[in-house]
């Protein structure tokens, strides 16, 4: 059935029903086979830098999908999503501590930050836009106190120390290994997510974003929605935390401050909202932007010593993270996932554009 | 008891300084619809320009007041014409989130200008002490108190008298019918944004004497989100009455909880009470009920 050609009908009810459109194209395929074995040779030409970077990508991409599934799809909006992730990385120091193997961790972090998640949910179950909103920031700083204070749990302000992953005797260390970890991890998350769009949870929640009262007209359990994506989006926070505590080695509360939670809104706004592929590209965006950065900062205070950018840096960084979002909001409010589609609508039916 | 009314005066202090950075965003949530989530941020921003004007380019203390305003008002003038006039219509949850960015951005910006090092101005009130029912208070809460009190009258005088507040009144009581007798709705918008940024600068100085300057004081900036919340987010009145339930109470949890938490307390309390009246009362204690099934 393949053909060499780009065909954007479908044929048949199973390549309609198919995860990823467009799969029976040879290049297609070609493209995919070629991404993915690209993503597992990396690790053996990079330096230990970029690996560095990218295991950081792939677990902000983990995060980012689970605040897309809440924000983008379900439609609730917010600012706790570091409190999830910071949920997850303290469980994964306590349950690692403990000699629980890691692969039994990363899921059971993620269901501990799922059950607190279920507990934000229940203001949610009144509250809508704004109010939520401020609902979620209150729920982050009681969070945060909380962490803080807790210090036989969490070493309070000074952090406290994971373990390595390790499971029956054997230790995954080192950048390398962890990427596979990470990435695979990424991976699964993502074939979840755009499955979980195809099921009726998934197109409950998009249908609770459109119009809560249409979708409770249609026979949809508003209150049972809402706990499921609150649930889920927290889960992914969880697991994203546990990844980013084993990889760290140390967290202390400022890894996960208001910043952090900006940060992931700001991933799905320049990604796209409700798009699995807008949350991959978003992730990687915001992860690989600040490198970039450090990178021209770095050239610049060579060319113009005079300007002393290089100790402002970090303020440098974050006037063009404020800036990055301001204007993907005011003039791409769909995001990097438009931009690509529209690249490959361009590509593919090339030379007749329209 | 004595420790009781100290903590009470410090906190009705500090109270007035989130009710008059309160006003700034229920001001602009009446008129345009916005919540705006950037307001610690320029809080912080009017505070810094006061220090400006007060000791980068020296000019006496006083006159230092009027020209960090005067700044503030342009910059929330530029914000509303720049960025959210092109947002007009847009969904709640774009808005927050560009505010958010603008936060950001002011932020950095601020720390790029003035670096990390907290800054010491020059206090704008005699040190010493009052004796009030025999408890010695620092002069300059009740100055502060004094200053905030005379300029939240000035704002409530402006908001019934002057045409502009009735026209700002107007556009917020129903945007069609304001602008069929003739207001011009963008440019109420714009002065909405401008004395936002008016509030924004008169309470961040008024913070500083009380406080000091540094970049942790966006936070405090954010302290007025419980008031508006807790007043009800369309009262000015409610602001005003919020934001010193939640400096009394703020200034009473340092007080009595914070031996016993070991610090923090104070931060976290204006949190407390924002999650509880959201979830008893979320149209606050003199806000419009908004009765709305979810």
């Amino acid at each position: 059935m393949s053909s060499f050609f780009y065909r954007n009908y479908r044929l048949s009810y199973i390549e309609d029903r198919s995860l990823l459109h467009g799969l029976q194209n040879f290049w297609t395929k070609f493209w995919l086979v070629a991404l993915v074995v690209t993503l597992l040779l990396l690790p053996l030409v990079l330096q230990k830098y970029w690996i560095y970077t990218l295991n950081l990508a792939a677990i902000a991409v983990i995060g980012a999908l689970g605040l897309n599934l809440l924000t983008g799809y379900a439609g609730q909006i917010s600012l706790a999503h570091a409190s999830f992730l910071a949920i997850g990385a303290y469980s994964t120091a306590a349950l690692a501590k403990a000699g629980v193997p890691f692969l039994l961790v990363i899921p059971l972090s993620g269901a501990i930050a799922a059950l607190v998640g279920c507990l934000i949910a229940i203001p949610a179950l009144r509250l809508k836009g704004l109010y939520l909103a401020l609902a979620t920031l209150a729920f982050f700083v009681i969070v945060d106190f909380a962490i803080r204070k807790a210090e036989f749990l969490t070493g309070g302000g000074a952090g406290t120390h994971v373990p390595s992953p390790s499971m029956f005797g054997y230790t995954l260390s080192g950048d390398q290994s962890f990427y596979y970890l990470s990435i695979g991890l990424a991976m699964l998350c993502a074939i979840f997510v755009a499955n979980l769009q195809r099921t009726w949870v998934g197109r409950a929640m998009m249908a609770v974003r459109d119009s809560d009262i249409a979708a409770e007209m249609a026979g949809i359990s508003i209150f049972r929605t809402k706990l499921t994506a609150f649930a889920l989006s927290s889960f992914f926070g969880g697991m994203a935390g546990s990844l980013l505590g084993y990889y760290l080695q140390f967290i202390n509360p400022d890894n996960f401050s208001l910043s952090v939670s900006v940060a992931y809104i700001a991933m799905i706004i320049v990604g796209g909202m409700g798009s699995v592929t807008g949350s991959i590209l978003g992730a990687v965006f915001m992860t690989l932007l600040p490198e970039v950065l450090r990178i021209s900062i770095h050239v610049l205070s060579r060319v113009l010593p005079a300007l002393d950018v290089e100790s402002k840096g970090a303020f440098v960084e974050g006037v063009v993270y404020g800036l990055v979002i301001i204007l993907f909001l005011m003039f791409k409010p769909e995001g990097i996932a438009r931009f690509w589609r529209d690249l490959l609508v361009y590509f593919r039916s090339w030379p007749f554009a329209h | 008891m004595e420790l009781l009314v100290q903590l009470l005066l410090t906190g009705i202090a500090l109270g007035s300084g989130y009710a008059l950075g309160g006003i700034g965003f229920v001001l602009i949530y009446k008129a345009t619809g916005v919540f705006n989530f950037s307001h610690g941020q320029l809080t912080m921003a009017g505070a810094y320009f006061f220090y400006m004007f007060q000791v980068q380019l020296g000019l006496p203390p006083w006159w230092s007041v009027p020209a960090a305003v005067a700044s503030m008002f342009a910059v929330g003038v530029l914000i509303e014409r720049v960025c959210l006039r092109r947002m007009v219509g847009e969904p709640a949850i774009t808005i927050i989130m560009l505010t958010i960015g603008l936060g950001a951005l002011l932020r950095n910006l601020v720390g790029l200008v003035w670096g990390t090092q907290p800054q010491a101005p020059v206090p704008l009130f005699e040190p010493g002490y009052l004796s009030i029912l025999s408890v010695q208070v620092p002069r300059v809460y009740v100055w502060t108190l004094v200053a905030t009190a005379i300029f939240i009258a000035g704002f409530v005088v402006y908001f019934s008298k002057s045409a502009q507040g009735i026209a700002m009144r107007a556009v917020a009581f129903h945007q069609d019918h304001a602008a069929l007798s003739g207001i011009s709705i963008q440019r109420v918008f714009a002065l909405s944004w401008g004395l936002a940024g008016v509030t924004a600068a008169i309470s961040g100085i008024m913070m500083v004497q009380l406080v000091g300057l540094d970049l942790s004081m966006d936070a405090r900036g954010l302290s007025a989100f419980p008031a508006a919340i807790l007043g009800g987010i369309d009262s000015i009145g409610g602001v005003i009455i919020g934001g010193l339930i939640i400096g009394a109470a703020e200034s009473l949890a340092g007080g009595y909880l914070d031996p016993y938490l070991g610090g923090g307390a104070k931060e976290v309390v204006g949190y407390v009470v924002l999650l509880l009246i959201l979830m008893l009362r979320p149209y606050g204690l003199f806000g419009t009920p908004e009765i709305r099934k979810v």
